[in-house]
């Protein structure tokens, strides 16, 4: 195996796979704003739209949850797989 | 295309100006994105002093950003300048890109609109082609000349796409003489 290949596969560069995906998913989390559907909420144009409003938001802020979780997971699972390999610490994120 | 260090520049400068969740995010995304790459080379992980992106529009001429911020324009737009244009009956809008999920796009230039006092919008510039077009107003575009009301594109009725013009002065050489004189 040549030793690009040999990076490719090594700890370190997995972990740091998982993390961008990670970071990506958090990008996905913050675009699923609800502060449209609360600013719209705040002056409504019809009579109930106040609750179809904040319904909305409440479904976005749930997806944007999930997908935060879902980032965070993923680093831990990365971070823990990093250590049953190496037998270290992972690096911090920063 | 950026190094891993630039890329951990821009994320720092990113975060120095705005704190929404959003920066967070992507400057986040930034970090592991340099972090990936100097794993994958075996870089030790270092930070730029500068990440400077250049990019080049009409009339503005060369820009210069850092972190998603305008830093240098070659020709810069005064509000002086656009007092002069106004009173020779010409209006100039410019569309900038302020959100940081346009990722490293953050801050570019994405249209330009040039209207007249007596016809409204008349000219469009779009930041993803690069090419003018010409418009034709529907008369309802008040005090805002160089972008309000409705307008549609100027073409040919046996065409069904408009004429793109590569440069100003091919679109619309009379703005484009008035605009040189006043911004040189």
């Amino acid at each position: 195996m040549s030793d690009e290949h040999k990076k490719q596969d090594s700890p370190l560069v997995k972990l740091m796979q998982a993390r961008l995906k990670a970071a990506e998913l958090r990008v996905r989390a913050a675009h699923q704003s609800s502060a449209g559907y609360q600013r719209q909420a705040a002056n409504p144009v019809y009579d109930g739209q106040e609750a179809v409003c904040m319904g909305k938001a409440a479904q976005v802020d749930a997806l944007s949850a999930k997908s935060s979780a879902q980032a965070d997971l993923i680093d831990a699972e990365a971070d823990a797989e990093y250590t049953a390999a190496t037998g270290k610490e992972a690096p911090p994120k920063c | 295309m950026l190094t891993p260090a630039e890329k951990r520049k821009h994320a720092e400068v990113l975060l120095q100006h705005d704190q929404s969740k959003m920066a967070h995010a992507m400057a986040g995304s930034l970090i592991a994105q340099a972090n990936l790459g100097d794993a994958i080379t075996g870089n030790e992980p270092t930070t730029a002093d500068h990440c400077y992106i250049d990019r080049e529009y009409p009339l503005l001429g060369k820009c210069r950003y850092e972190g998603g911020r305008l830093v240098q324009i070659e020709h810069p737009w005064a509000n002086g300048q656009i007092t002069v244009c106004k009173q020779a009956g010409i209006d100039v809008a410019f569309q900038w890109s302020a959100d940081p999920a346009a990722g490293m796009d953050q801050g570019e230039l994405l249209r330009i609109w040039i209207g007249t006092k007596d016809a409204g919008p008349r000219l469009q510039w779009d930041g993803r082609t690069g090419k003018w077009q010409r418009l034709i107003s529907n008369g309802n575009y008040g005090n805002n000349w160089a972008c309000g009301g409705t307008w549609r594109q100027d073409k040919p009725l046996d065409q069904r796409e408009p004429l793109y013009y590569e440069t100003l002065v091919e679109a619309d050489p009379d703005i484009a003489g008035t605009i040189a004189r006043i911004r040189d």
